[in-house]
């Protein structure tokens, strides 16, 4: 099984999947022109995302009272709402909701907030048979992965991949997008009909008037929370927002972002179940708010802006590193930059040091996301915790802390360092390309870089040629 | 009246592995009628620190950085690496998180205001008829990450385009990284590498739909970072073909690497 921890060896080893890359850079591709292309249609961008912006931030400013006001208006509605601290909680209740109502068949919307408690192998191990009904994450799930993109989480299998899945595990199969959508489609149906409970995520929360909403492209999400008789949703405590302004000001433009729509096939709001004079929706509905290292992030000044986070995941197409290493490399339930910058607050810091030094800094993430986190920012206030903090796993190596302790009284002293750079041009006279030193004991990592490049030498100095040069002036 | 004067921050990339792109730049900021100075004493820039997270060894440099420039004040302090200029800009920011006092982060404010990304100088005080020497041939633009978060994209373009006869090739998915990333590179290896290879791949897209071959394929871009990275691959997998700095197009001096 992957982990955060061997994030390392796994990104390594995914770069040699040719396949994994084509896949995901011609997804990522294809995720960013059409988000470009929405982009541009609205007639006012930098007005929309300032409104999103405000939106997010309202939420995280007055979060407590609008958690206890959608608590409220959704009780008053006979919605049940439950409190979790933490993953084995929320496991816990969601258990303990199956055990009352004698659930033995949950169907599920696509949720990352239950990958992120891992509930599906908790359910399963209660004899409850669950069924996921996204088509990308039903495919995933019939090959016993964990999702590998917060909103494709198929996107690393191609075509192919899927059109023999089916066949071992469906016993029919296809050779086309539209074929084998229309099996899955026939199989889940089933599942719907026969499933007693439906467990979803929530895209936001709006705590006036106590809405749940939830958005989607292929109704699976709402025959999910209207054929069984008990809805249960699952959202973390940021997913809360003001008012309906707020709401629409993120509908205007999480979609755009993630798909480039202007608005999904699907928007489902539900404020509770099915009401005496209704003749559809589920007999029970129940909201689980889930905090599971929330509010630790929120009394975090430095890094709090992740709670922005809408899961539109434009920062995804956006990073270079991602589409080259695939989510499964994070070993977790969240990649891509969002997932770097989710990992060391919601995991054991130490578990996760890899996550915000495997980054560029290329930029593009901060670029396209459309609350304005700045990534790159937090992941470098991320590498001096881990440098600096004990909290976060205590402080860099000796040798690491030493060879920066050197360079840094060498570097400002400009006499040591002519002569650093002196002694280093001897070396490569010496050793050209690092020959032999590439070979030497603990240069492991360094041997892998310097295959397939032709190392560059140090050469005769700028400054000499600057005091050669006629004219030339050193102020 | 006398010639305007800028003083040259020399990359220490540039100082030690590509002193010609230092020279280039310097020349063509004389072309474009200024005297350049380049103050001796300079070392680095703090970035590779800055970028570890090790905020309190990079304002040593800083520190160190500010006092190099301080004597030729208000003189325009101008790089070719906009990630360096970024650096500088940063630096206030360092201060001011660490209360190193009113009096640091005033310096720190003064070399910030008054630091410049080359080609983004150029493209704001060049005359508007100014050119710079004629370069016939296609050449195919690398945008470095950095040159994007600085905001100076369009500079860079503009002052290729004082280049008579210079043909920018655009490459496929020209946001994508190269792949260097400083430590990044050297931590992660193979996800380096690869990134390297879809960019060698955009490149190789972009000089064959222009029928270029052989030794004609040359590169451009305005990161000091990203050349020698992109060449070391280059000079590794695709002999003859070429990355060289915006400097050296507008200053038409193509010494350095190979």
């Amino acid at each position: 099984m992957r982990t955060p921890r061997e994030f390392a060896a796994q990104a390594a080893k995914a770069t040699e999947n040719r396949q994994l890359r084509n896949a995901l850079s011609r997804a990522s591709v294809n995720f960013r022109v059409k988000r470009t292309q929405a982009m541009k249609l609205l007639p006012d961008f930098a007005g929309y995302q300032q409104g999103i912006r405000q939106a997010r931030m309202r939420s995280l400013a007055e979060m407590p009272a609008l958690l206890e006001k959608l608590e409220q208006n959704l009780s008053a509605r006979g919605v049940k709402v439950h409190w979790a601290e933490d993953a084995a909680q929320a496991r816990e209740i969601i258990s303990g909701l199956t055990r009352e109502y004698g659930t033995k068949s949950v169907v599920k919307g696509k949720s990352m907030i239950t990958e992120e408690i891992a509930l599906n192998p908790a359910l399963e191990a209660m004899g409850i048979d669950v069924c996921e009904t996204d088509l990308g994450e039903y495919i995933i799930q019939l090959a016993g992965e964990p999702p590998s993109h917060i909103i494709a989480p198929a996107v690393h299998k191609s075509r192919q991949d899927v059109t023999e899945l089916f066949l071992q595990k469906l016993g029919e199969t296809a050779d086309n997008s539209v074929a084998l959508t229309a099996i899955a489609r026939e199989a889940l149906r089933e599942r719907f009909l026969k499933a007693d409970m439906g467990i979803t995520g929530v895209n936001m929360a709006i705590a006036d008037p106590g809405v749940v909403v939830l958005v989607e492209n292929e109704g699976n999400i709402r025959m999910s929370t209207t054929c069984p008789r008990v809805h249960v949703a699952v959202m973390s405590l940021e997913k809360v927002v003001a008012g309906l302004d707020e709401a629409a000001a993120i509908l205007q433009m999480l979609p755009r972002s993630a798909t480039g729509q202007k608005l999904s096939s699907y928007v489902s709001m539900f404020s509770s179940a099915r009401l005496p004079d209704e003749v559809d929706g589920p007999e029970h509905m129940h909201l689980v708010i889930l905090d599971n290292g929330r509010s630790r992030m929120l009394a975090d000044p430095e890094l709090r802006e992740t709670l922005l986070c809408v899961r539109c995941g434009a920062c995804l197409a956006a990073c270079s590193v991602y589409r080259n290493i695939g989510g499964h490399s994070y070993g977790w339930a969240y990649s891509g930059p969002i997932g770097s910058l989710l990992g060391p607050q919601l995991l054991p810091p130490e578990e996760t040091r890899d996550y915000p030094q495997a980054c560029a800094m290329c930029g593009n993430c901060h670029a396209v996301c459309p609350v304005g986190i700045d990534h790159p920012a937090m992941l470098l206030t991320m590498r001096r915790r881990y440098r600096e903090d004990p909290a976060w796993g205590g402080a860099a190596p000796l040798p690491q802390r030493a060879a920066l302790d050197l360079y840094t009284r060498v570097a400002t002293r400009p006499g040591p360092y002519r002569a650093a750079m002196a002694i280093g041009r001897c070396l490569c006279k010496l050793d050209p390309e690092m020959r032999f030193t590439r070979r030497l004991p603990g240069m492991n990592t360094f041997r892998r870089y310097a295959a397939g490049r032709t190392l560059p030498c140090l050469r005769t100095p700028f400054y000499t040629l600057w005091r050669k040069r006629s004219g030339g002036s050193n102020g | 009246m006398s010639t305007p004067t800028v003083a040259l921050f020399v990359p220490c990339l540039c100082q030690d592995v590509c002193p010609e792109t230092a020279l280039a730049a310097a020349r063509a900021l004389e072309l474009a009628g200024f005297q350049v100075l380049a103050p001796e004493g300079q070392t680095c820039c703090g970035q590779p620190l800055y970028k570890q997270g090790a905020f309190d060894h990079t304002i040593q440099l800083a520190k160190h950085a500010i006092e190099v420039f301080e004597p030729l004040a208000p003189l325009p302090v101008v790089s070719p690496s906009a990630s360096c200029t970024a650096m500088l800009r940063n630096y206030p920011k360092l201060f001011a998180q660490k209360k190193y006092g009113d009096d640091w982060c005033d310096r720190a404010n003064a070399l910030a205001s008054r630091s410049y990304e080359l080609c983004e100088f150029l493209d704001a005080n060049v005359p508007a008829d100014f050119c710079f020497p004629e370069y016939a041939g296609a050449v195919a633009y690398h945008e470095s990450c950095q040159t994007r978060t600085l905001g100076v994209g369009a500079a860079v373009r503009n002052v290729l385009a004082r280049v008579p006869g210079l043909q920018i090739l655009d490459l496929d998915d020209p946001d994508a990284c190269c792949g260097f990333g400083g430590a990044f590179s050297l931590q992660y290896p193979e996800v380096s590498h690869a990134m390297l290879e879809d960019k060698l791949f955009a490149l190789d897209k972009a000089w064959s739909q222009a029928d270029i071959t052989g030794d004609k394929r040359m590169a451009v871009t305005a990161e000091i970072g990203c050349m020698i990275n992109i060449r070391s691959a280059l000079d590794a997998c695709k002999p003859g073909a070429r990355i060289l700095h915006a400097a050296h197009f507008l200053a038409h001096s193509f010494e350095g690497g190979q």
